[in-house]
């Protein structure tokens, strides 16, 4: 090699050293959304989708409570048999117990008979006294002026048993002439997207350096609940829950194919410090680097053994999950302070939980590639939650439910050494109740 | 050193205003990388895209031991190779003698008159097998060993192309110089 040709090497290199040319803007545009492929508008996209279902339901269930009197056919009365005490001349009897809604005006559906008067009537007719006593005289003078017949209604089938207005002028209508004894059982199917984060205490310089870098992602829980009126105001729930919980461990890079550059046997190849416990990594297919941290991972494949880009590793994700699932049993007691259409309760209770499902994994356009477990999780916690919940009634046997919750772990989900880490959650629930 | 630390810490934590941040910052070297090692203009944007996706995928790897800069450089590098072999059988190979020859003046040393983007322009003229082995030897510092494990070639290969690459550079920058000199003088 001659001095010329280093010569025009050195030209090149230094000529082009610290040469800049501004790239077309929209490169940065191309780049944006590949590197922001994390999966939280999936997240997003399945609340959505959740919250989509839940309404189509309670449209559903609105339409259904909607059908079930239009489709009523025939004489109905809406005279309750405890609404009447039989004490008056004027006798009533109705057609076997059925329900139909307050002022809602009945149509006749007999044909008349002389001498056997039958009164329209409202449910309002009912509710007061006095409009009643009005009512029976104004129907009384019409029944004298006119030869034709008045709006009819039939009250029984046995003509014997019509209220006879020539003989009573009045109707004494207890004040018990309400709603019917509310059904005391309910079902429920609830399901809501959680957030959570937690509170620590103690000190520990390992797992608190794992914490700044990890983030809560959003949870589900859902699940279905058998509730028990005691009363008016109080009822008992309890039920089956299934809760998904986890977090994000940024920082940490995935990738798959290490088996093909080194084999490994026996021990895990990446060991991983979290708030949770420690992760042990079970695929030996995975390589793990951590940009964040020199500590949160043991492992002797660091990145002067291993460089994924030659090994030519391919690349996951740049951060893995730690998912943790439960099935929770609660039991929670309902205050019910407004009790209207739109009922309020306040909700309180406690929860045991069973850990089913504990798993770490990395997220890739090809799907989720499981790392291994954490360690030392407990088998049961127990959580405490408080509440408000919002029930609207579609129907007498329909509701639909909305209840943010506020849950408190009363345990940690894992005994860190100098820790205690006590996880909690904010969520809203929704779903529908029916009564029977 | 700590605010590019900041920088690299929020891009793993996935804050968008730090991802773009890095990308300002270090774009307009980078894409001067990929015309080095481009033919034509929308090749080199592709590699540039495809890097910086690759530098933010690994991120994670970056011990902050050695230089940023050089770390991000060697993997446009390592994109802008994978590209060459992607795309090497779709190059015509030229040899050296059906290149035509320049208006040279190969005794001419003289090569202050010429500026980056001259340089840039010529480099550039280069067919890619020449210029990939020229780029890697002369500006990267690779050897001949590992530049013919990288592009799949023998060292001898190597050797070939960077001397003819030389010869090349050395007839066009003496042409250039040339016509500068002429263009100066009137």
């Amino acid at each position: 090699m001659d001095d010329r040709d280093i010569n025009i090497d050195i030209v090149f290199r230094n000529g082009l050293k610290d040469y800049e040319v501004l790239p077309p803007n929209d490169v940065w545009d191309n780049i944006q959304p590949a590197i922001r492929k994390n999966k939280r508008p999936l997240v997003i996209l399945r609340a959505a989708a959740m919250f989509a279902v839940m309404i189509a339901l309670s449209f559903l269930a609105y339409r259904y409570s909607r059908e079930i009197p239009s489709g009523l056919k025939g004489p109905v009365m809406a005279l309750n048999p405890e609404s009447f005490a039989p004490e008056n001349d004027a006798v009533i009897k109705t057609l076997p117990a059925r329900e139909i809604s307050q002022n809602q005006i009945l149509t006749p559906d007999i044909p008349y008979q002389e001498n056997k008067l039958v009164v329209p009537v409202t449910t309002d007719n009912i509710a007061s006294p006095e409009e009643g006593i009005v009512k029976t005289a104004e129907i009384d003078k019409m029944a004298e002026e006119q030869n034709d017949p008045p709006a009819l209604i039939a009250l029984d089938y046995k003509t014997d048993d019509y209220i006879d207005f020539s003989k009573a002028n009045t109707l004494e209508v207890p004040e018990n002439t309400g709603r019917k004894i509310p059904d005391r059982w309910s079902i429920s199917a609830l399901i809501s997207p959680t957030y959570q984060s937690r509170f620590t205490s103690g000190e520990n310089e390992a797992v608190t350096q794992a914490m700044a870098s990890e983030q809560p992602i959003m949870s589900y829980s859902g699940g279905l609940a058998l509730s028990y009126k005691v009363n008016k105001r109080f009822s008992i729930q309890s039920g089956l829950y299934y809760s998904n919980i986890g977090k994000e461990l940024t920082g940490i890079a995935a990738y798959s194919g290490f088996s093909d550059h080194f084999y490994t046997k026996g021990s895990p190849n990446f060991v991983i410090t979290t708030s949770n416990g420690n992760v042990y990594s079970s695929n030996n297919d995975i390589f793990l680097t951590d940009g964040l941290s020199s500590d949160r991972i043991q492992t002797s494949f660091n990145n002067d053994v291993v460089d994924p880009v030659k090994s030519s590793l391919t690349y996951l994700d740049n951060s893995i999950r730690q998912n943790f699932s439960y099935l929770e049993l609660p039991i929670i007691l309902r205050y019910k302070f407004i009790d209207r259409t739109l009922d309020f309760n306040i909700i309180g209770g406690l929860s045991s939980n069973l850990l089913v499902n504990n798993a770490v994994y990395a997220s890739s356009d090809h799907g989720k590639t499981q790392i291994g477990t954490t360690d030392g999780l407990n088998l049961i916690t127990f959580s405490s939650s408080l509440g408000m919940g919002m029930e609207y009634n579609f129907s007498n046997n329909l509701s639909l439910n909305l209840e943010p919750m506020f849950r408190y772990y009363l345990n940690p989900l894992s005994n860190i050494p100098g820790m205690r880490i006590h996880p909690y959650s904010f969520g809203v629930f929704s779903g529908i109740s029916y009564k029977f | 050193l700590s605010e590019i630390k900041n920088i690299i810490n929020g891009c793993l934590k996935g804050n968008r205003r730090d991802q773009e941040l890095l990308y300002r910052r270090h774009a307009a070297k980078l894409y001067a990388v990929c015309l080095q090692y481009s033919g034509n203009d929308e090749e080199a944007r592709d590699i540039l895209q495809e890097g910086f996706i690759k530098i933010f995928e690994n991120l994670a790897s970056y011990k902050h031991e050695g230089s940023f800069e050089g770390w991000i450089r060697r993997i446009m590098v390592n994109t802008a190779l994978e590209k060459y072999r992607s795309k090497h059988s779709l190059y015509r190979v030229d040899d050296i003698d059906d290149i035509p020859e320049p208006d040279a003046d190969p005794d001419n040393e003289d090569y202050s008159g010429l500026e980056a983007v001259d340089l840039l322009e010529i480099i550039r003229e280069l067919p890619p097998k020449y210029r990939m082995v020229f780029n890697l030897f002369a500006i990267e510092g690779y050897s001949h060993k590992e530049i013919s494990k990288m592009v799949n070639i023998s060292e001898g290969t190597s050797k070939s192309n960077l001397s003819r690459a030389r010869a090349i550079l050395q007839r066009r920058v003496g042409s250039y110089t040339g016509l500068k000199k002429r263009l100066l003088n009137g």
